[in-house]
């Protein structure tokens, strides 16, 4: 017998012997960079926080920034606490399919899918009309370069280019999350650094040249345009005399649906657990502070930033310019979003490039986010025998799992061709919160039921205190469902998020819903015919 | 018509695979009622059954304080110690009572600790066979269970004494009409576990079983360790002090299976191939004619991953992963 070599562990709390051990590709550090990018501040900014000031004018922003970061706190801290005990690839089709039923597992899965790859589709165009072209159009307003112009305007208008180049990121980033997480993580972590180098140039420069001096920089630029000594002023007037309320924080009732702008985004950080079982050491609290901090550190960096913009480039100013984007009154090629307003104030074509690259990198890593998911989705619903095997096959030669990677590539583009010729980034990311608001339910649900149907299974994880006897994790499930609720419900109630006809929206989520049970049905069918129950083979083995 | 045509019919053997289960008690416990939930005639376990650390509950001044999943956790009455008990059975490890004085001693004592691992070890196998024979001694399921690399040498003795257990390691062996060769060993790994070979040695080893085979076309191979380089072994590369190889700051995933493996697969070209040993790489691949499986582990989350093979003299005629 040879001898067994016993090491002490964690203090002498543990004794291991010498035995192969597992190594998972995600590290901590990984893992809440991961989660930062589901809505890293730069992305909330360049959308959210300018969507709103158009939108809802008067909304108080840090109102609506705080409520939807701590309701991403609650649904991050509530999936958190059943990742830490179910870390397994596959995220809410695993862990709802094994708490309440298999079939409730699909739907889920089959609503976040769907909403992802809307979500896709929606960001491929934002990328494209929101990101790219504006960073020409600014990079071409301060070095006054018609060539950038050109491009610029030729983007933001003309379909046809908007569809090429946006096909041109999505291929790049379904084969960067084909390559495995060594590349993706490495594109992921250099994007992160890129990001924060940006917001941090960005608050330096705005700091430096706040007040006075953007206002004398905006009207030296602004003159040669307009015509006119003070356009920063003018163009404050010619909001208040379109009815805008330029003051922001004065209009309590708007801040609500701007709450509903950033809860689209803000909730997501529990995004890792799709990665579940590729994740180092997911079973303890690191977890948890993946999911919650990753959404601290977007929300710590959207108020700083918020506060750094209304200060510098003055509260009023900032949202008159986005009321009055796409009107006469803001005849500029780029519209209000910080990196032109930055660029201004900075006065630097160098600084226009750099800040124009840096979103423009950040929303192709969000980009890739979306692809994270969906294949792992597919993967796990072709192990399972809910689709067919041949479609989890990797090449041999590469490594690439070519037929998942395919169906996704081929929906997100198909939704992209829809968003880019039949609609517009904000209806096309309404649907996808949407949808994906019945899959926030159903994990809300099975985070409540989980300390109940899976004891020995919650026993045996990191989150298993009480508060008067209930345990956190079901009053964090009911929290969680709460925002879920709310977040459907705010939607639905202000046609300014996007939903512009409600049974048109209900209508798309009754058809994933639909698709995802005939689906099962049908999957069913045919196992049973191979001699094995699609309920049966998922369903869980008694131990006694 | 391909999708629709009945299969898995009852002139067909159904094979329920599992592996890797490393000390899980209810892991094991599903094992053995796997058969009767899929329907299946035979169980085969591909090894690696025991658990890699044992966690002392230290007893003091009434009070019981364990290590469960990154925290310290206390109980104070026998109901909260038994649920100590059953969180750390079910993330794979064995827990162990001891007192302060005894908890030191094994810090101190490298032989103590190696002596009452040994003895968590045994002690659980001799449950766990004891489990085995008194829920399928008066059935017609046959079991057959073999050890894995990182199984110490002391559990073949348990193995063989049960009238129930077929220790198949290393033998050839009768399943439902198919022969069925087996073994436990795998290539080197950096944690040089008690069941290794060098490649060469191993396929001498393998190919000397094989040359036993009256029809290895309708062979099943359930040999621990995967074939090389088939996306069953994907796993991340280590260095010789046991921490990820980076290359430019990222682990570096590489395939880690055997190519004496692959080499034996490709030369007697089974109909079956039944692997475990890499947890993380779940999966299905065909070599040549030969349908490889790994189902892959996640032995501390209580679900226990296996595959259900139904064999027709034909082939393969249908296989299915399972996470039950």
């Amino acid at each position: 017998m040879a001898s067994e070599i016993v090491s002490e562990a964690a203090g002498g709390r543990l004794f291991t012997r010498q035995a192969t051990g597992l190594v998972r590709s995600v590290s901590p550090l990984s893992h809440i960079i991961f989660n930062t990018f589901t809505a890293p501040a730069a992305f909330v900014l360049a959308i959210a926080l300018f969507w709103t000031l158009g939108a809802f004018p008067g909304a108080n922003l840090y109102v609506a920034l705080t409520l939807g970061y701590v309701s991403g706190f609650i649904f991050a801290f509530a999936i958190s606490t059943v990742t830490s005990a179910i870390p397994r690839s596959g995220g809410d089709y695993v862990f709802v399919g094994r708490v309440l039923h298999p079939i409730v597992g699909i739907v889920s899965s089959f609503c976040f899918t769907a909403g992802v790859l809307l979500s896709a589709a929606g960001i491929s165009l934002f990328l494209v009309t929101g990101a790219l072209a504006p960073s020409l159009n600014v990079v071409g307003v301060v070095s006054h370069s018609h060539t950038m112009l050109n491009w610029g305007s030729t983007l933001e208008s003309n379909h046809g280019w908007q569809f090429g180049v946006g096909i041109i990121f999505i291929s790049l980033a379904a084969l960067l999350a084909a390559s495995g997480w060594k590349w993706s993580l490495r594109v992921q972590n250099l994007g992160f650094v890129i990001t924060g180098l940006g917001l941090l140039v960005t608050a330096i420069v705005v700091l430096v040249h706040s007040g006075s001096d953007f206002v004398t920089h905006f009207n030296h630029y602004a003159n040669p345009i307009t015509g006119n000594t003070d356009s920063y002023h003018s163009i404050i007037t010619a909001a208040q005399k379109q009815g805008t309320n330029v003051n922001p924080g004065s209009h309590f009732a708007n801040t609500w649906p701007a709450y509903g702008a950033v809860i689209g985004f803000s909730i997501y950080a529990f995004y890792s657990t799709h990665i579940g079982g590729e994740v180092r050491q997911a079973k303890s609290w690191r977890t948890p502070i993946a999911m919650v901090g990753a959404t601290a550190i977007n929300l710590i960096l959207c108020l700083v930033m918020t506060a750094i913009f209304f200060h510098g480039f003055g509260s009023k100013f900032f949202a008159a310019a986005n009321a009055v984007n796409g009107t006469k009154a803001w005849p500029f090629s780029a519209p209000p979003f910080y990196v032109f307003l930055s660029s201004v104030a900075g006065g630097s074509a160098a600084l226009a490039w750099f800040l124009g690259i840096s979103l423009v990198f950040t929303f192709f890593v969000v980009l890739w986010l979306q692809f994270v998911q969906p294949m792992r989705a597919f993967f796990a619903y072709a192990f399972d025998g809910v689709l067919p095997l041949r479609i989890a096959r990797v090449s041999s030669r590469s490594h690439v799992p070519v037929v998942s990677l395919g169906i996704v590539s081929a929906m997100t583009i198909g939704l992209y061709a829809w968003a880019v010729y039949g609609s517009n980034f904000f209806t096309v990311y309404a649907t996808a919160v949407l949808i994906t608001v019945v899959a926030l339910i159903l994990m809300s649900v099975s985070v409540i039921a989980f300390a109940h149907l899976r004891r020995e299974v919650w026993r045996g994880s990191v989150v298993t205190a009480r508060v008067m006897g209930i345990p956190v994790t079901t009053l964090a499930g009911v929290g969680a469902l709460v925002v879920a609720v709310l977040n459907g419900f705010l939607y639905l109630h202000y046609p300014g998020l996007g939903i512009t006809s409600r049974g048109h929206a209900l209508r798309n989520v009754g058809i994933v819903v639909a698709a995802a049970l005939v689906v099962y049905v049908i999957a069913d069918a045919v196992r049973r015919r191979q001699g094995m129950a699609l309920t049966k083979a998922a369903s869980e083995i008694p131990p006694e | 018509m391909g999708v629709f045509r009945r299969r898995g019919d009852a002139q067909g053997l159904r094979v329920y695979y599992a592996s890797d289960v490393h000390g899980s008690d209810v892991l094991w416990r599903k094992f053995l009622n796997a058969a009767k939930h899929y329907g299946c005639s035979h169980l085969i376990m591909g090894g690696d059954l025991m658990g890699k650390a044992i966690v002392p509950i230290v007893q003091s001044n009434g009070s019981y304080t364990a290590w469960v999943v990154g925290e310290d956790r206390q109980a104070n009455s026998r109901e909260q110690v038994d649920e100590l008990e059953r969180a750390i059975r079910l993330n794979g490890f064995y827990p162990l009572h001891v007192t302060s004085e005894e908890h030191q001693a094994m810090r101190d004592d490298a032989t103590i600790r190696e002596r009452l691992f040994a003895r968590a070890m045994t002690e659980d196998l001799e449950r766990w066979v004891g489990l085995a024979e008194e829920r399928l001694a008066d059935t017609e399921i046959e079991l057959f269970v073999m050890p894995g690399n990182d199984d110490p040498w002391s559990i073949d003795e348990v193995l063989e004494r049960s009238p129930v257990v077929n220790n198949c390691d290393g033998r050839i062996v009768d399943v439902g009409g198919h022969e069925m060769l087996s073994c436990g060993f795998s290539n080197p790994t950096p944690w040089a576990s008690p069941r290794e070979l060098p490649e060469d040695e191993l396929y001498e080893k393998l190919r000397g079983l094989a040359g036993q085979l009256r029809s290895p076309e309708t062979a099943i191979f359930n040999v621990h360790v995967p074939p090389y380089d088939s996306g069953l072994d994907t796993a991340m590369e280590i260095d010789g002090d046991l921490r990820p190889v980076l290359k430019g700051g990222r682990p570096n995933e590489i395939p880690v299976g055997s190519t004496a493996v692959r080499r034996l697969i490709e030369e007697f070209r089974p109909l079956l191939a039944l692997h475990g040993h890499i947890h993380e790489s779940r999966g299905i691949t065909h070599i040549g004619q030969t349908v490889a499986i790994n189902p892959g582990s996640d032995y501390s989350s209580g679900r226990l991953e296996g595959c259900v093979v139904d064999l027709g003299d034909d082939g393969v005629r249908h296989f299915q992963l399972l996470s039950g």
